[in-house]
């Protein structure tokens, strides 16, 4: 017959407890009103001493019993009110077995190999153990631990289902998160009364490492407070029990980035390739070994000391010898997570930058054209020894249609007058795959066009194809003898530092009034993008401004599309619209552009650095920060969980109501024994 | 202090007039009074016929009865003496209790009860004396007969103060051995002393041969408990502090005081000593006639 042996007993609100000193209040009461009697005079002493003795003893008793009883009852009601639970280890003899959801983190830092086996190796040993020493009508669910969690398992009874999940499961290199495992945990708990009817005990386990950013959710407002009551709303149907298999200081170093500086990169020139690493660590490093590796092959080492708590570059340099796509990655070895240790980007190595100008406005003389002079402009710096090398070809409007358009890394646009849909959609595709577009505005322009073919979807529907950074208005025809840099901030106009005097002093004689979008109202086409350190970045398709007029009106603004980038200059690539085409900085301001819009056409792999830091979470701070007033247990020390931690059984909460039920009896037996003894009082038993 | 006029109620005593106070047993007088000496002889007070016998006083011949039975028949006589009366005082504090049930202490009831008794024995030309203790004799009134002295008596019991601790035994036993004459030694006492010492005391006062009349005066406080709410209860006689819930205890007090009345009627019964018990809120009158009318 099993055998329930307990071996812990809580409470599911444990700050309530601190009720329990009101049980001194009897006592207190007892004591404070000591005092509070009448005196009389008596003559029948020795009567009277004769009579406290002979009921000394019962007025001892009555006396404590009393006592006892009124003690008791405020215990009682605390208790009910902290919630008691009483775990017990043994055989679940319950006739629905336990049902154990396994939430198992599976984040990057789980990689950790402190010694001889990572911590995510030791998770996965002691879910085999939960689940092997569990009793045989238990079922189980199995959640891995990401920014989504995923659930293998759901109620299944079959331990070798679950044994053969654990033994696939493999790091995910995700962030852990713990508010969206708590609300797929409460799904399962509930999920299992539905389908395993008379379920027994149902136990929550947490295996995880606790690393901070995974345990310390940042919410707020309302979000946290749905994470709380999930919580709080899981800790009533389930008992939550976290094994921690993390180590209290782990040292990490990582590699944060690994990227060329000077995009695009061509083949036969040397680029310059910088790495980032960032110490997490609890000491400086020095002399850390840095390998720059290519397509595998390790082609440079450096050594670098990377600061406390701190980062540090390093610049290689390497000539691709080739056009092709490359894979460079920077290797950093030595630490104990070496998920984090390396950082790869695919390259796309090009012979030369491969340009296409579309002239809205073609014409047989020359710089007559709308696209003459930026074509020009583009030709000239294509022989510059210090640029990269562009090839420029020209087409008409129908190139949009008929060219296979990705073989080119920018298109630029020059006085095109309006796009049909097919257009739009063509240029959208291209920029979805990573190319950049580059309108230069003229007088052809057809700005209803525009905005309704390229710029974001109207109202009831209207089709848009959402590439545009800004809304065309009307022309403006105030001549601008001062252009605004706006400090040289963008990448566009960084080479233009110190020394754009000349640009800013182009007039502009007409340009299209621009209405940029709403900020927080950024016009969005989907996606992510990588930025070229490689790391990650939400969605930023927000349009930027990169010059103004004098006026501060955007004359050229960007955003990027897709994967690719749009530029929209707001005037002509004309000397009717603007000098600028006469200006010195115009050569080196398109080369930019176009420097500019084909940078980005990198792929890196992703990896989420945050996941590099291990600080973790310590148990008064779960508690108090991200599970406050939610009753859960924790074991640490991943090396020393014993048969007791992994063969926990049921986690029984004794329902308030008895105890309420126990309270309300001694209520009623403490009245009639006050009634039947009178208000014994401490001290009147006193031998006389 | 008692003044002497509140003592006596002229309406009682009128009552309790007809009540003397006899004594048990044959008293030893020394003048000629109405209690019966323990010799028989000739005196104003016919006993008893018998037969005449040739040579017998033909003085005492009853010839009313010869005249109604032909027949020769010798009048019999008792002879009388006066009564010796002591009343003997508690005026120990614990005498001086008095509860709200009670219109008096339970002294100024035993006063009352003294002077009564003292008027009753003089008013029959019967010694009365008086000795007011505490734990000593702390005043004495030999016994007389002179209506004079009944004066000296209520103002003896009207002044008497003492208010210190009861040692009823060893003033008994002082009292055993100073009144010398056999008489009736009336104990107006609360008796809230050493049982032991109490009744080896009135044994010696019984050794003398006096008649000793117990007169156990209480207040209804003492007997029924009656308090609610938890007290402390102050000894009167001694620096003793007792925190009792009352309704907690109260059996246990009564079984205890009637425990102690048991074995002070007990030990009355086996020494022919009378005992009254008298409560300070019931009349006097009704509890000296009881006894009174019983002698």
């Amino acid at each position: 017959m099993p055998i329930q042996l307990p071996i812990a007993f809580g409470f599911t609100d444990p700050p309530m407890l601190g009720w329990l000193a009101a049980a001194a209040a009897p006592l207190l009461i007892q004591w404070l009103f000591r005092k509070k009697h009448r005196e009389t005079d008596w003559a029948a002493t020795a009567i009277l001493r004769a009579a406290l003795r002979r009921r000394a003893r019962r007025l001892r008793f009555e006396y404590w019993l009393l006592t006892a009883l009124r003690t008791l009852l405020i215990l009682l009601v605390v208790a009910a009110v902290a919630g008691p639970r009483l775990d017990s280890i043994g055989a679940d003899d319950s006739a629905g077995g336990a049902h154990r959801i396994i939430v198992i983190d599976a984040s990057t830092s789980m990689s950790y190999k402190p010694a001889g086996a990572t911590r995510f190796d030791r998770a996965k040993e002691l879910a085999g153990r939960i689940v092997g020493d569990s009793p045989q009508n238990a079922a189980f669910s199995l959640v891995v631990m990401g920014s989504r969690p995923r659930s293998l398992v759901a109620a299944s009874p079959d331990r070798a289902e679950i044994l053969r999940e654990l033994d696939a499961l493999e790091p995910t290199g995700e962030t852990a998160s713990l508010p969206p495992a708590v609300a797929e945990a409460l799904r399962l708990v509930e999920h299992a009364r539905d389908v395993l009817p008379g379920i027994g005990p149902q136990q929550v386990i947490f295996i995880s490492d606790m690393q901070w950013i995974a345990w310390a959710p940042r919410l707020s407002g309302p979000r946290y407070a749905e994470f709380l009551e999930q919580s709080v709303e899981l800790a009533k149907s389930a008992s939550l029990i976290v094994l921690d298999v993390g180590q209290p200081h782990a040292d990490n170093l990582a590699v944060v980035g690994a990227r060329p500086l000077d995009p695009p990169v061509l083949a036969g020139q040397s680029t310059p390739i910088r790495v980032k690493l960032m110490n997490y660590g609890a000491g400086e490093i020095s002399n850390q070994q840095v390998d720059l590796l290519v397509d595998g092959l390790r082609v440079a080492r450096k050594q670098v000391d990377v600061p406390l708590n701190a980062a540090a570059e390093l610049d290689f340099s390497y000539t691709f010898d080739a056009p092709g796509d490359y894979r460079i990655e920077a290797y950093a070895p030595g630490d104990l997570l070496e998920a984090d240790n390396r950082r790869a980007a695919s390259l796309s190595v090009r012979e030369k930058i491969r340009l296409l100008s579309i002239d809205g406005r073609p014409s047989a003389e020359r710089l007559q054209g709308a696209a003459d002079y930026l074509e020009t402009a583009l030709a000239a710096a294509a022989v510059r020894p210090d640029h990269p090398r562009m090839q420029v070809e020209t087409a008409g409007e129908n190139a949009l249609l008929e060219a296979d358009l990705t073989a080119y890394d920018c298109i630029f646009l020059c006085n095109v007058a309006r796009f049909t849909a097919a257009e739009a959609r063509a240029l959208n595709a291209y920029l979805q795959s990573g190319g950049g577009v580059v309108f230069f505005l003229g007088d052809r322009v057809d700005a209803e066009n525009y905005n309704r073919q390229l710029g974001a979807p109207g109202p009831g529907g209207a089709a848009g194809a959402n590439l545009l950074p800004a809304r065309l208005n009307e022309i403006a025809e105030r001549t601008q003898y001062r252009l605004d840099p706006l400090g040289f901030r963008h990448p566009i106009l960084h080479a233009f530092s110190g020394r754009g005097e000349g640009l800013a002093n182009a007039p502009v004689f007409k340009y299209f009034k621009l209405s940029m979008p709403v900020e927080g109202q950024a016009q969005t086409s989907g996606g992510g993008a990588d930025s070229p350190n490689g790391d990650h970045r939400a969605d930023d398709s927000a349009t930027t401004a990169v010059l103004n007029v004098g006026d501060g009106d955007p004359l050229i603004v960007e955003r990027r599309a897709g994967q690719g980038r749009v530029v929209l200059v707001a005037t002509a690539a004309e000397p009717a619209w603007s000098a600028l085409p006469l200006w010195p900085s115009f050569v080196p301001l398109v080369h930019e552009i176009a420097a500019f819009c084909t940078a980005d056409r990198l792929q890196s792999q992703i990896a989420d650095t945050a996941e590099s830091d291990l600080a973790r979470i310590e148990l008064d701070e779960l508690q108090k920060a991200t599970w406050p007033g939610v009753p859960f247990r924790c074991k640490t020390g991943a090396a020393d969980f014993d048969a007791a931690t992994i063969a926990v059984a049921r986690s029984e909460t004794a329902p308030p109501t008895v105890l309420l039920y126990c309270a309300l009896g001694l209520l009623i037996a403490d009245t009639v024994l006050s009634w039947r003894f009178g208000n014994p009082f401490f001290g009147q038993y006193k031998r006389q | 202090m008692e003044t002497t006029a509140r003592l006596l109620d002229p309406a009682m005593l009128a009552r309790l007039r007809r009540f003397p106070l006899r004594a048990r047993w044959p008293v030893v007088g020394y003048v000629s009074g109405a209690h019966r000496a323990p010799f028989h002889g000739f005196s104003v007070e016919f006993a008893d016929h018998r037969d005449y016998a040739p040579g017998d006083d033909l003085r005492y011949l009853d010839w009313k009865l010869y005249g109604r039975t032909d027949k020769y028949y010798l009048k019999q006589f008792e002879e009388e003496t006066d009564l010796a009366c002591y009343l003997l005082l508690d005026v120990s504090a614990s005498m001086n209790y008095r509860s709200a049930a009670a219109e008096m202490s339970k002294l100024d009831y035993a006063r009352r009860a003294a002077a009564a008794l003292a008027y009753l024995v003089v008013s029959r030309q019967d010694g009365a004396g008086l000795a007011a203790f505490d734990n000593e004799v702390r005043t004495l009134l030999r016994p007389a007969g002179h209506p004079s002295h009944l004066n000296d008596l209520l103002e003896a019991i009207a002044g008497a103060e003492g208010g210190g601790k009861s040692s009823l035994g060893p003033v008994f036993h002082e009292l055993a051995e100073r009144l010398r004459r056999r008489g009736i030694v009336v104990i107006l006492s609360d008796l809230l002393d050493d049982f032991q010492q109490i009744v080896v005391g009135l044994k010696h006062l019984r050794h003398r041969r006096h008649e000793v009349v117990l007169m156990h005066v209480l207040d209804p406080a003492e007997i029924d408990f009656p308090f609610d709410e938890p007290t402390l209860f102050l000894g009167l006689e001694d620096a003793v502090e007792l925190p009792a819930e009352p309704r907690a205890i109260r059996a246990a007090y009564r079984a205890e005081l009637t425990a102690y009345l048991r074995r002070i009627q007990a030990f009355c019964r086996s020494a022919e000593i009378d005992y009254v018990q008298m409560q300070t809120d019931r009349s006097l009158e009704a509890a000296l006639a009881g006894y009174l009318s019983m002698k």
